[in-house]
């Protein structure tokens, strides 16, 4: 943009996170947060199977029934959730930033400049492979706590977003 | 003063002589370290052992240790070539290791009792992402380590443009802040005895175990019993006890203090700052202002009392891991953080302030207060008239506390800064730049999200600030220009 272009800025129209259309996840990917769910569940449920052998065996029967009960509900509880946290999923591409928002009750949106971006890389573990899905890493520099993970990405959107945002990354180191 | 200046860096050169001496005696503690059980037994009970066989092992090990340590000496060096500190080690398995100039990020100079027993210092070299110890030079004259420095420093000036020839020749150091005696026994007092207490205790019941076994038994029992006496029945004997317990961590503290603050000094030279400080093992460490992500304040109640407290500074993490990314500049009075940290910021006025919504207090005040408050009043110990009583004093005391530390919490959005105040009594103060941060986050907890309040979090090359219970339009608009400056700055951030 030159000295001479000089138009009018509506303070309206100025960038604002909070006016972003998101895009979602892969509908599939609810069935890969369903599976990973039901799997820490299954843990769980050996876990309470041995436990209630040995309160049979020490003579509390009567407890197994209520023990079951609550872990049922959890199970509701656990997989119903997949369906609410779903849509709350979302990610945004703008020229300078990625965007990612998620979490039902503990909500967190994070933003990520591209020129604090390190390197990114594509990654798929076996239940995401199952639903030909992918994950896209974003790696900043020093601590953890800044890394992005967009999941329920197909894979050659997943690799087109990397390179988009490795294209973005380094047009703004060059400038 | 400068004996070695016709040194040429280019040709293999070895370390000094005394690095024989300073191998051996890396050699014979690390030995130490491995077999000290077993002299300890010795010791306790010698009959064991035959003293020839003693002398013979003694001799035999300190004959190899010897030669090991000349070994050492001979099979080490150095030289610079292709723009790249080479270094050559290792007796039995061989190292070369070359290091770029342009890959090194922090060159320190140290010296550790044994080095100066030598009159010889220790370079080591930093290089950005490995997370390996490499380049340590172990023995060098304190000339030729400055005039490898120096090599290394023309290399960095020329890079980055600034080939000023004075500069690099003479940098005179400009001392930002340095510590007097008074500081330092400040510092000393000032210092968290509880820990040492806490160690010292450790360590207390740790060998009355051991010497009880060594004692004869009938000491023992009468020492014992006097013990559970003393303990049973004198209130006072533990007073006692307690505070000389106290003022013995104390002087250990100030002991201690002493060893590694003493003669702490921040020296300015214009791109980066060096700290210096200690005794016996005297450190350097070097800050190349570019690096620095956040500047903190801490102060404790005493440190408040006594007008003094701790510039902390972390930098993007460098080879070293752990501690060594946070640089504790301690016994400071709180004006010179001001002057540090408004160096970076032209207009700090113009900074917009922003505190948490008031449910926060109630949030503070339901988990600090109620909350242990409702677990204390299902214990069933003590009577109900002391469960009301205590409840009451608990609740009303910490009503008051969360009040304060709710008004302790401030944040200012500068042009360039963020500023974060947190704390009562045990206060801190964050400053950071905007053109650091890697990431902007914004949370909600279940509460958050039904009043529409939110916190944010804030990601830099060395950690994260974060600030709680905002209004959601303020944290989005701190957002919203926050990442608009990251994005348009062109500085370097890490």
């Amino acid at each position: 943009m030159t000295e001479n272009e000089n138009e009018q800025h509506f303070s309206s129209d100025l960038p604002a996170v909070e006016r972003l259309e998101y895009e979602r996840l892969h509908k599939d990917y609810r069935w890969v947060m369903m599976i990973r769910r039901a799997i820490s569940l299954a843990v769980t449920f050996v876990i309470l199977l041995i436990g209630s052998f040995i309160l049979v065996s020490q003579g509390y029967p009567e407890y197994i029934l209520p023990l079951f009960g609550v872990f049922a509900l959890i199970i509701i509880f656990r997989i119903g959730m997949t369906f609410v946290a779903y849509p709350r999923k979302g990610f945004a591409l703008r020229t300078k930033d990625v965007i990612y928002r998620e979490g039902v009750f503990y909500y967190r949106w994070v933003a990520l400049p591209y020129d604090r971006i390190q390197h990114a890389e594509v990654h798929a573990d076996l239940i995401e492979r199952i639903f030909e899905l992918s994950t896209l890493r974003i790696y900043t520099a020093g601590g953890s706590s800044s890394d992005l993970e967009i999941p329920g990405l197909k894979p050659d959107q997943a690799l087109r977003m990397r390179a988009f945002v490795l294209k973005q990354a380094d047009i703004d180191e060059e400038e | 003063m400068r004996r070695n200046e016709n040194v040429d860096l280019s040709k293999p050169t070895r370390a000094s002589k005394a690095y024989i001496g300073i191998a051996l005696f890396k050699f014979v503690i690390r030995f130490l370290r491995q077999i000290w059980p077993l002299l300890l037994l010795y010791f306790i009970n010698p009959g064991q052992v035959t003293g020839i066989f003693l002398v013979l092992s003694v001799g035999v090990l300190s004959g190899i240790s010897t030669l090991y340590a000349i070994l050492t000496y001979y099979h080490f060096d150095f030289f610079i070539a292709d723009d790249a500190l080479n270094i050559r080690s290792g007796v039995i398995k061989r190292k070369e290791q070359s290091i770029p100039f342009g890959r090194i990020q922090n060159i320190h100079i140290e010296e550790q009792a044994i080095h100066r027993l030598f009159g010889v210092v220790r370079l080591k070299v930093e290089t950005a992402g490995s997370k390996e110890e490499e380049g340590i030079i172990e023995a060098l004259t304190p000339d030729l380590a400055s005039q490898i420095k120096q090599r290394i420093d023309e290399n960095h000036m020329m890079r980055s443009g600034v080939a000023d020839a004075e500069d690099i020749t003479e940098p005179e150091g400009q001392v930002i802040s340095e510590l007097s005696i008074s500081d330092l026994f400040k510092i000393g007092i000032t210092r968290n005895h509880l820990r040492t207490a806490l160690i010292l205790l450790g360590f207390a019941i740790g060998f009355l175990e051991d010497i009880r076994d060594l004692l004869p038994s009938d000491l023992t029992l009468s020492w014992e019993s006097q013990m559970d006496k003393m303990f049973d029945y004198d209130p006072f004997m533990l007073t006692t006890l307690f505070g000389l317990f106290l003022i013995i961590s104390m002087i250990i503290t100030v002991g201690t203090t002493f060893f590694r603050f003493y003669r702490q000094r921040l020296t300015s030279f214009g791109d980066r700052w060096i700290l210096t400080a200690g005794l016996i093992a005297r450190r350097e460490w070097v800050i190349p202002v570019k690096k620095i992500q956040e500047v903190s304040f801490a102060v404790n109640p005493f440190q408040a009392w006594l007008n003094i407290g701790e510039i902390r500074i972390k930098t993007a993490s460098s080879s070293e891991v752990g501690d060594e990314q946070l640089i504790r500049l301690s016994g400071v009075h709180e004006n010179l953080f001001h002057s540090l940290t408004a160096n970076f910021d032209v207009d700090a006025e113009s900074a917009i302030e922003f505190k948490p919504v008031y449910a926060y207090r109630w949030r503070l005040w339901i988990f600090i207060g109620m909350i242990p408050a409702l677990l204390f009043s299902f214990v069933s110990y003590f009577s109900i008239l002391t469960r009301v009583a205590t409840i009451l004093i608990y609740l009303i005391s910490t009503f008051f506390l969360t009040g304060a530390l709710y008004r302790g919490y401030r944040m200012s959005e500068g042009e360039h800064h963020l500023c974060l105040r947190k704390g009562y009594g045990w206060r801190s103060v964050k400053w950071t730049l905007w053109p650091k941060m890697q990431a902007v986050q914004l949370t909600q907890g279940i509460y958050e999200q039904r009043k529409d309040y939110a916190s944010i979090v804030l990601s830099h090359g060395a950690g994260t600030v974060s600030f709680p219970f905002m209004k959601k339009e303020e944290v989005l608009g701190v957002m919203n220009r926050g990442l608009e400056r990251i994005e348009r700055s062109q500085a370097d951030w890490i």
